[in-house]
């Protein structure tokens, strides 16, 4: 019976460990999509600005367009949600 | 001309000068040049201010010791019961205290927490991100992370402080320090915890539950009356003084600036819209005259309803000799100040509803007459009421009612009771101008000549209720209006004081009567309405012009009793809550006055017993006397041969008349054998019937 009892909290552990992980971890994304909706740009490393690939020339980064950051991907989701939910009325 | 400055001046000698009336010499100190003479016109200077009441030096409960020991007594027991009330409740103070400390604290920890995190900034941060706006949102994050870093220094400092600082208090502070310094925490905490407008003490006393008038209420009502406007420049109301608390404690007061433009009229019409806008019953709202502006005015608004509230017994029950020469105490105002009324050289008219105390308002000051006993009264009641029957122990002459009495007929009392009072004014004005001036120097009545029974000229006064009776009575009423008018009109002013009450203030009757009535009734000095049905018949009591300044005695209550407005008395016009002399009090009183009288040895006429000589014909007599050996006689013979024999007496008598008199001493109107006709008339045997009935 013991060892029964001990089988089943392990099965219980093993699946409910990894759920409340993921649990926490989107928790997590979310408060960061909400208190830093920004993150560095991975292009321009935050700089704003990138090198030709030929001539080596400096221009502003196309992707964060010269702001060294760019919005999360969570964020953007919930923007264009946003979005859709406000055009919906 | 002018002064030797250097001269030694000799002030004995320029006295003596002076004294003397000498002209002094040139050179002396008063050789001085003149003023020049001022010149006429002059311009207006500002008027000096009256002095300022001024306060006792010492107040009146600091003078002796019995007044000082009771005002200990009075503000030690008042602390007493607030201490002992307090202190019954103290835990539950203490308890709600911390509880509210508590709540206090988790406040102001979240408002500091919301304080670091900079909350205005982070709505701004969220306005970007949904934007997508980058370089926005990084300008906003970089400065309010710099703040951030210092908040969150400060508020690191903070809580190290309280880390430290609150072990260290209880470790090593006295225990006292500590407790205070927790409460003072406490209550600081419990301050910031209970919710806005909440109290931790309740109230030891229970607050008088009046509308409480500040200086906003009472603009709201007089812009809400149309009275002026709060933007429009040169409208504003304006305070003339402070709001406060009225000296007897029954309401408050302040003085109004209206615009410029609007006066105090206007402020009367409005005063319903004042109410409204006050908040409170109409009747609470008084508006006096500031002399120093028409633009000001005084506001007064009572606590509670001041009218509903009787005035209390007459001071008259006492039982004291009165004065007729001094005011004679009325009733109260709505401010409950005693209105007095000077009786002399007056003649007040009484009016109102039937029921609302106007015979007991003419009552009373008919009262203050019977108790002094150097007033003769003339008692006149055209209704017959119980009311003033016991008037017969001290008035000079009185009738009740219209209809016949074993004293007589009453009318014809009124009627030579009126005669007699005309002969007397004459005759007063004839003596008055014949007395040596050091005895009566204005050619007036005085206090003395009244009172000295070598002139026979008392102050008189005349009481007539119901007077309207006496302008309905057909052919009588033609000699009494005419008489009635005359001495309205001359008997004042000899001393006759008149007080007529009615409940028909509109007149009686038609043509010449009715003009008369009107004559009569306007021809009064002074007015009290009792409540009205209408604003019109208000104005036909207290004189035109009343209800356009704002005295309607038609908005009176029902439930006042004995409240009215008495108009022309003085320069104001109260609203006076009569006092109360019941029947009960009025024989009291009536009774004394008889005493007073007989012991002043002023007791005259009916209430003394005469019977009063009377010119009046006997009717009865002088129709058997015309028969001459006829059984019967027609109406229009009698008539005639009385016109004819009897002129003096009998010159305008009519058949219709005659026989009206006669048969109202019960006569029968039969018909009788005359030139062989058989007209209306009356049987001698019948009228010696009447003679015997009478005389039994
Ligand atoms: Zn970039």
């Amino acid at each position: 019976m013991p060892s029964l009892a001990a089988t089943a909290t392990q099965t219980i552990t093993l699946t409910a460990l990894p759920t409340a992980a993921l649990v926490l971890l989107t928790l997590g994304y979310i408060g960061l999509c909400w208190l830093l909706p920004f993150r560095r740009c991975q292009n321009c490393t935050g700089t704003g600005w990138t090198r030709t690939p030929l001539l080596r020339r400096t221009r502003p980064c196309r992707r964060c367009n010269g702001d060294g950051v760019r919005l999360r991907v969570g964020r953007r989701l919930f923007n264009h949600f946003a979005h859709l939910r406000r055009n919906a009325r | 001309m002018s002064i030797d400055e250097n001269r030694p001046r000799d002030w004995d000698a320029g006295l003596a000068e002076l004294l003397d009336g000498g002209q002094p010499a040139t050179g002396t100190h008063f050789d001085v040049p003149l003023d020049e003479r001022p010149q006429r016109g002059g311009m207006p200077v500002e008027q000096p201010d009256p002095p300022a009441p001024q306060r006792d030096i010492i107040p009146a409960v600091l003078r002796s010791w019995p007044a000082l020991r009771a005002e200990i007594s009075a503000t030690g027991g008042r602390w007493a019961h607030v201490a002992g009330f307090h202190a019954v409740r103290s835990p539950w103070y203490a308890g709600k205290t911390g509880f509210y400390a508590l709540l206090g604290g988790f406040k102001l920890a979240g408002r500091q927490l919301r304080w670091w995190w900079v909350d205005e900034a982070r709505s701004l941060e969220q306005h970007a991100a949904d934007n997508a706006d980058g370089t926005m949102w990084l300008k906003v994050h970089r400065e309010s992370k710099s703040t951030r870093t210092f908040r969150g220094l400060v508020l690191i400092g903070e809580a190290a402080a309280l880390l430290v600082g609150v072990p260290l208090m209880v470790a090593a502070a006295p225990w006292y320090a500590t407790a205070g310094v927790a409460i003072l925490a406490g209550l600081g905490l419990a301050q910031v915890g209970k919710p806005a407008g909440g109290q931790i003490v309740s109230r030891a006393q229970v607050a008088a539950r009046f509308r409480k008038l500040n200086p906003d209420i009472v603009l709201r009502a007089y812009y809400a009356a149309g009275l002026g406007h709060p933007e429009r420049p040169g409208q504003q109301i304006a305070f003339g003084s402070t709001m406060a608390r009225d000296p007897s404690g029954t309401g408050s007061q302040v003085v109004i600036d209206l615009p410029y433009g609007k006066g105090l009229d206007d402020a009367i019409k409005a005063r319903d819209k004042i109410a409204s806008g006050l908040d409170v019953a109409l009747s609470q709202v008084f508006i006096s005259r500031d002399p120093s502006s028409h633009r000001r005015h005084v506001l007064w608004v009572a606590d509670r309803d001041p009218l509903a509230v009787g005035a209390g017994r007459t001071p008259l029950l006492r039982c004291l000799q009165t004065d007729i020469w001094k005011p004679a105490p009325f009733g109260l105002d709505e401010r409950g100040r005693l209105v007095e009324l000077d009786l002399m050289w007056n003649s007040l008219l009484v009016g109102a509803f039937p029921r609302q105390g106007k015979t007991f308002a003419a009552r009373l000051l008919a009262l203050y007459g019977a108790l002094d006993p150097y007033v003769k009264l003339t008692v006149l009641d055209g209704g017959g009421k119980p009311d003033w029957r016991k008037f017969s122990l001290v008035a000079d002459r009185y009738a009740f009612g219209l209809a016949m009495t074993r004293d007589g007929d009453p009318v014809e009392t009124v009627l030579e009771a009126l005669r007699e009072l005309k002969d007397d004014v004459q005759a007063r004005y004839e003596k008055l101008s014949r007395l040596p001036v050091d005895v009566c120097p204005d050619g007036k009545l005085t206090r003395d000549i009244a009172r000295n029974p070598k002139y026979d000229m008392p102050v008189r006064m005349v009481v007539m209720d119901e007077f309207q009776e006496y302008f309905d009575l057909g052919e009588a009423s033609k000699e009494i209006a005419a008489l009635l008018v005359y001495l309205v009109k001359v008997a004042p002013a000899a001393g006759v004081i008149f007080i007529d009450a009615t409940q028909r203030p509109s007149g009686i009757g038609n043509g010449q009567i009715a003009t008369q009535f009107i004559n009569f009734r306007d021809n009064h000095q002074v007015r009290f309405s009792l409540r009205t049905g209408s604003y019109n018949m208000s104005d036909l009591v207290l004189g035109a012009g009343a209800y356009s300044e704002g005295y309607d005695s038609s908005t009176l209550l029902p439930s006042y009793k004995g409240v009215g407005i008495l108009r022309g008395a003085s320069d104001e016009t109260p609203t006076v809550r009569t006092h109360l002399a019941d029947a009960d009090d009025a024989e009291k009183i009536l009774k004394a006055a008889r005493l007073i009288r007989e012991r002043a040895g002023t007791l005259s006429g009916m209430a003394a017993g005469e019977t009063v000589a009377r010119q009046r014909r006997d009717v009865l007599a002088d129709a058997a006397a015309m028969f001459t050996g006829e059984a019967g006689m027609s109406w229009q013979r009698l008539a005639a041969r009385l016109a004819e024999r009897l002129p003096e007496h009998y010159a305008d008598i009519t058949a219709e008349t005659i026989s009206a008199q006669l048969r109202a001493l019960g006569l029968p109107s039969v018909n009788v054998k005359e030139d062989g006709r058989s007209p209306k008339g009356v049987k001698l045997i019948d009228i010696g019937t009447a003679i015997q009935r009478r005389d039994r």
